[in-house]
């Protein structure tokens, strides 16, 4: 019994401690006990000043030297260069730029309709709540990689086009955790209070829900940049993502599968890029569940 | 059971109807009518509409659609534009070669998952979870397209111990050839499931641990051994069952890819001919197809799952 009472107690502390430092300070104070997580914040800042300081590269990812096509890596090209003698390196960060955009957008864009649909869902009840929760389980059972290739084959895709098809196909786990944390929340003092004060409804689930479910908007965020990137990758590759002249990393490689068995490290380089980003992100939403959600603290 | 799955039968009928009316819209909305399709140059506007007439093409867009959705129903998914055969003839002659690769890569990731994910569970925030843990986060987050184009490269065009792709060799038709054809890509495609699967086995294997009931078994002085694999390794399979059916989606997209990489001639590599040449028939039957196959999935997981968990089998009976 006295183990139990230990460990409430522990709970409690760990809660005050953690509403002193505020979400951000939360953020970084997970971030200081994790060295895996804390590394993939440094390879994802990097990786994002690699592709926003993109241009201070020596070269024009768009120039041709035909002089110089299909180079293994050297000191003058790092990643060698590719079938047009474009610098592959400099070709590599332009195509980070396009992945991280389409990866952050279509996660805003999933992320907002998820967290509007379940707080909806989950603040209404009932059978709107059971309409709407019904709705978000057929989306999830639909094969969306499917419908996705299908849509970019008969509509040529525009960059903005797989961002918004991205988004919309995405945000069905954001919907379900926003809805089941806003059937906890609902039953909270303070949003009960502010009911009889005579606070709206759209005053109560902007002002005192969804804040309050932030940390779990965070973590499902992280997750869905990483899903978004690898979906956009797959369809690029496939030739039905973004389109040339514009190249992500997944379009860089749809080229290098042509010239695998001569040069091989075009293959190589958009790849590890994808997956360091990814696995970052991953690691990074994990991480942060697992410090975020007050049920996991031992 | 009966009722549990028939029940299940009905749950998935609104998702096959949400497919064909997105798909039968995709069709409508695609660049050129259908009837472009079976115009010849020098028809008369009389001719025009006896076209229509016969393919259902007149009257509205609901009117279109049931016409469509009986012919589905009866099985004919319409005709290929550029191979001129019925469509539900390809995707059947295609099929095997499909199902055949998505079998063998659930083998391979429910093979390897097991054992990965009990020792993770077992050794929880030690090195050796955390060497799985870390494994399993690569598995999640590599690219399957890029992992299959890694291995083509390394096992089949350096060490040369694979083909690079296709499902025989030319002139041999052996079980044993087309396995040797298999490896790669039901190994590449195994591999993101695998992940998915260990690491649900292993926090699975961690919650069973706290039980009452493992607490008790110990405290009685029951073998290591047994416990693991009478008692956690029992409840830690049956919730498997039902996260295989959620991941056929998964299965039947990664195939589309690795089918494609590899050339395996299944009803991905299919869809892909026909995106290529904008056969729309084509590419609306292996959507609908798709979804059969996640749905069939599905149900034979549901069904598993009711086989096995004690609950609902006799619950069921009961009634």
């Amino acid at each position: 019994m006295d183990k139990r009472f230990q460990r409430v107690k522990v709970q409690e502390t760990n809660t005050e401690a953690r509403y002193e430092r505020g979400l951000v300070g939360d953020i970084l104070h997970t971030l200081k006990g994790n060295r895996l997580a804390m590394l993939c914040v440094v390879i994802l800042v990097i990786i994002t000043l690699m592709a926003i300081l993109a241009p201070l590269s020596p070269y024009d990812p768009d120039a041709q030297d035909y002089m110089a096509i299909l180079q293994p890596p050297s000191s003058e090209h790092w990643f060698g260069t590719d079938e047009l003698g474009r610098d592959y390196f400099t070709r590599a960060l332009y195509g980070g730029r396009i992945s991280l955009t389409v990866g952050f957008l279509s996660m805003l864009l999933s992320v907002t309709i998820g967290t509007l649909i379940g707080t909806f869902s989950g603040y209404m009840g009932g059978k709107v709540d059971t309409l709407l929760m019904r709705f978000t389980d057929l989306f999830m059972s639909v094969p969306s990689m499917m419908l996705m290739v299908v849509i970019n084959a008969i509509f040529p895709p525009k960059l903005y086009s797989v961002i918004i098809i991205l988004g919309l196909f995405e945000w069905c786990q954001v919907a379900r955790i926003t809805r089941a944390e806003t059937l906890a929340l609902k039953q909270r003092d303070y949003v009960i209070a502010a009911k009889h004060l005579g606070a709206s409804h759209k005053r109560i689930i902007f002002k005192h829900i969804i804040p309050n479910m932030s940390s779990s908007i965070i973590v499902a965020g992280s997750l869905a940049v990483a899903r978004a990137i690898l979906t956009e990758s797959a369809l690029s590759f496939l030739g039905l993502g973004v389109q040339l002249p514009k190249a992500s990393w997944g379009t860089m490689l749809q080229s290098a599968q042509m010239y695998m068995t001569d040069v091989p490290t075009l293959a190589v380089f958009p790849g590890v890029f994808i997956m360091l980003t990814v696995f970052s992100f991953n690691i990074l939403g994990d991480a942060l569940r697992v410090a975020l959600e007050p049920k996991m603290i031992k | 059971m009966k009722k549990y799955i028939v029940k299940r039968v009905i749950g998935l009928i609104p998702l096959l109807l949400v497919v064909s009316i997105f798909s039968f819209l995709i069709l409508q909305a695609a660049p050129g009518s259908p009837i472009d399709n079976y115009m010849q140059p020098g028809m008369t506007e009389e001719q025009i509409e006896a076209l229509k007439e016969e393919y259902g093409l007149n009257g509205s867009i609901a009117e279109q659609y049931w016409y469509w959705l009986k012919h589905v129903l009866q099985g004919d998914m319409g005709t290929s534009i550029s191979k001129n055969r019925p469509v539900t003839e390809l995707i059947a002659e295609r099929l095997p070669a499909t199902v055949s690769l998505m079998g063998a890569s659930l083998l391979i990731s429910i093979v390897c998952s097991i054992p990965l994910g009990l020792i993770a569970g077992l050794h929880k925030d030690r090195p050796m979870d955390k060497v799985i843990s870390t494994i399993t986060y690569f598995g999640i987050s590599i690219p399957p397209f890029w992992i299959a184009m890694i291995s083509v490269i390394i096992f089949a065009i350096k060490l040369r111990w694979f083909p690079t792709g296709g499902m025989h060799s030319l002139d041999v038709e052996s079980t044993a050839d087309t396995l040797w054809h298999m490896v790669l890509p039901a190994c590449v495609l195994s591999l993101n499931h695998t992940a998915v699967y260990t690491k649900y086995i292993r926090s699975n294997t961690i919650s069973q641990l706290e039980e009452d009931y493992v607490v008790t078994a110990v405290s009685k002085g029951t073998n290591k051994n047994i416990i693991l694999f009478r008692h956690v390794l029992k409840n830690c399979l049956l919730p498997i069952i039902t996260l295989i059916g959620m991941n056929i989606a998964g299965l039947v997209c990664g195939s589309f890819i690795i089918e494609n990489i590899f050339s395996w001639p299944g009803i991905g590599r299919l869809c892909m001919e026909a995106v290529g040449g904008r056969d729309y028939p084509v590419i609306m039957g292996y959507t609908m197809f798709s979804c059969l196959i996640l749905i069939v999935g599905n149900l034979v997981a549901d069904a598993l799952y009711a086989v096995a968990d004690p609950r609902i089998r006799e619950g069921m009976g009961r009634k």
